[in-house]
């Protein structure tokens, strides 16, 4: 005459022996993994020139009677250069450093980091590559992170400009 | 799990804080990861960074040679400086611009953080 608990341990026993065998191999922990990287953007250096602003030491611009203190005047901000890191342009829609806004019609998104094109509208950018090397092409990858524009150089003198927008 | 928009500002923030300079300098070799200074600096560009704007998840740096500065070289190197021990974080290599005292030059990078 068995025990109640012997009777259970011979239920027990029984369950066991059917089905998979007991292993801890399938056993996945699931891990939510987060990535996070640091991304170097595009440099672009600028140039300004002094214009008639007086400017005290300057050997031209410091002269007394040449450049009239206080109504001089210092030239515009042009643009000299912007190059990437891997010749690799990415706009993820954060900010609108690089949106011609000008000839953009469809919505820069920087709260959403997206853009947003009705039928008739269009997205350009600004110089997102700009030095004096050839561009022989430029390839475009579009993804949830943004756009990721690429450009080629050919050391070969290829004519094919030396500016890249993206329109 | 997720990493928090405080989280993410608390590491923005920090690399920010460590941004410390910038300086050209007229090499023109090719850029690679293994590099750890410009190749040719110009001692009298080394300047402390104009800006470092913080924003989003996003850090501009700035960095200005003056009217008084490298007059005569063609700059075609530039790097960003760390605070701490003066390690050097990039190098930028562009066609050579010949700086002269009626003109002054501004860099200007961009570093984001982001999740993926």
């Amino acid at each position: 005459m068995s025990t109640l608990a012997q009777l259970g341990e011979t239920d027990q026993s029984t369950k066991d022996n059917i089905g998979t065998r007991d292993s801890n191999k399938d056993q996945i922990l699931l891990r939510n993994r987060e990535s996070v990287f640091i991304e170097e953007g595009p440099t672009q250096i600028q140039q300004q020139l002094i214009g008639t602003a007086f400017i005290l030491g300057h050997s031209a611009n410091g002269v007394l009677g040449t450049s009239t203190l206080g109504a001089g005047t210092l030239g515009s901000y042009t643009k000299y250069s912007v190059v990437n890191p891997d010749k690799t342009f990415h706009e993820h829609f954060r900010d609108t450093d690089f949106r011609d806004s000008v000839n953009t019609t469809g919505t820069w998104d920087t709260t959403n980091f997206r853009v947003e094109l009705m039928i008739t509208d269009q997205m350009q950018t600004g110089s997102i590559f700009y030095d004096y090397k050839e561009v022989s092409g430029v390839k475009i990858t579009a993804s949830t992170s943004g756009l990721k524009i690429r450009t080629q150089i050919d050391e070969q003198n290829f004519s094919g400009g030396r500016e890249v927008n993206l329109t | 799990m997720v990493l928090l928009d405080t989280g993410v500002t608390v590491l923005r923030d920090a690399m920010s804080s460590d941004f410390s300079s910038g300086q050209a300098g007229t090499g023109t070799f090719p850029t690679f990861e293994t590099q750890t200074s410009l190749f040719t600096p110009v001692a009298t560009t080394l300047n402390t960074l104009s800006t470092n704007i913080k924003s989003k998840n996003i850090i501009t740096l700035t960095h200005v040679v003056t009217i008084a500065e490298a007059n005569g070289s063609t700059l075609a190197e530039w790097e960003i400086l760390g605070n701490s021990d003066g390690t050097d974080y990039n190098r930028i290599v562009l066609s050579g611009l010949v700086k002269s005292s009626t003109t002054e030059i501004t860099m200007i990078q961009v570093f984001s953080i982001t999740r993926i």
